[in-house]
């Protein structure tokens, strides 16, 4: 009885000691799970946002170009003020890559407006980077031009994922790219 | 008999700790995907009904998107849509931004609105 009486304390005292671990473990975990859940989410759905919106504005600035029969780079900065007011989110920078891809290479250009774009994308710049039609049967075809519009995407007091897992989906800024060919007597 | 009593006792403690906790991070993680949900579905169905009305006009973006976000946990009754003009470079915009207020019960608030925006161009299909 006297052994009984003294071991008890003790022994519920390391029973309530672990129970406080394992709370405080299962709590550390399910936020843990939740936090990493709410980074994805949120990656994944502004990926997408940006997605759209650079596609919409890669055909409206050819479509633009088309209609010109100019490259006008006041056009890129209009894109780039809808692009900024309309993003319904004040923590992200946008920027703007456009790169202009042809068979001439004198023609070929790249220039960034507004800031956001500071990551160097494996996005093909030069035409000779896409090679779905050989030079021989290219021979009497006019030069080809696409419109590259890549959308970049800097939010801020974001932790950067990629830094945690190795893997170039989570890193920073978020990017979108869209080509559009550019009928070749725009530039003649 | 006394140790098992205190032992359940234990055992009832803990479950009144994590029960809660697990309740309020399953409800939670619900709530937090029926955000992006939301968004999600809003931003693709308007996306999708710009580049069908731009290809084919004439049903409008009004009509096609709400039947887009049929079956989708998203009361259409409550999207209001309005439409403006923009100008980039000699071209004409028209701008579509739907906006969606929905309740989530884990805020204080309650209320969130969504907006989604959108464009068309002036005689689009043009381009093809």
């Amino acid at each position: 009885m006297t052994s009984y009486n003294s071991s008890t304390p003790s022994k519920f005292a390391k029973q309530r000691g672990v129970v406080a671990i394992e709370i405080a473990l299962i709590i550390v975990v399910f936020f843990t799970i939740f936090a990493f859940s709410y980074q994805l989410g949120r990656q994944l759905y502004w990926q997408q946002h940006f997605n759209y919106a650079s596609e919409r504005f890669a055909k409206l600035l050819v479509l633009d170009i088309l209609k010109t029969r100019k490259l006008d780079t006041a056009s890129f900065d209009e894109a780039l003020t809808l692009l900024e007011d309309k993003t319904e989110h004040n923590d992200f920078e946008i920027g703007l890559r456009i790169n202009i891809l042809s068979d001439i290479r004198s023609d070929e250009q790249s220039f960034d407006i507004g800031s956001g774009c500071n990551k160097q994308t494996k996005y093909p710049d030069k035409m000779e980077q896409l090679p779905f039609i050989d030079a021989v049967k290219r021979k009497d075809m006019p030069p080809r031009y696409l419109l590259g519009i890549s959308l970049c995407a800097q939010p801020k007091n974001w932790q950067n994922l990629s830094t945690v897992i190795d893997s170039d989906f989570f890193s920073l800024p978020l990017h979108s790219q869209s080509y559009y060919p550019v009928n070749h007597l725009v530039f003649n | 008999m006394k140790l098992r009593h205190k032992q359940s006792a234990n055992i009832a403690i803990e479950m009144a700790f994590i029960l809660p906790t697990f309740l309020i991070f399953l409800l939670g993680a619900i709530e937090v995907n029926r955000y992006f949900w939301t968004g999600y579905w809003l931003d693709y169905n308007l996306y999708q009904a710009i580049k069908d009305e731009a290809w084919e006009p004439g049903i409008g973006v009004e009509a096609r998107l709400t039947t887009g976000l049929n079956g989708l946990l998203i009361d259409t009754k409550k999207l209001s849509i309005n439409e403006n003009t923009h100008s980039l470079g000699d071209l004409l915009l028209t701008e579509y931004r739907v906006s969606y207020k929905t309740r989530f019960y884990f805020l204080p608030s309650k209320e969130l609105n969504f907006h989604s925006t959108s464009w068309v161009g002036d005689n689009e299909n043009d381009i093809i």
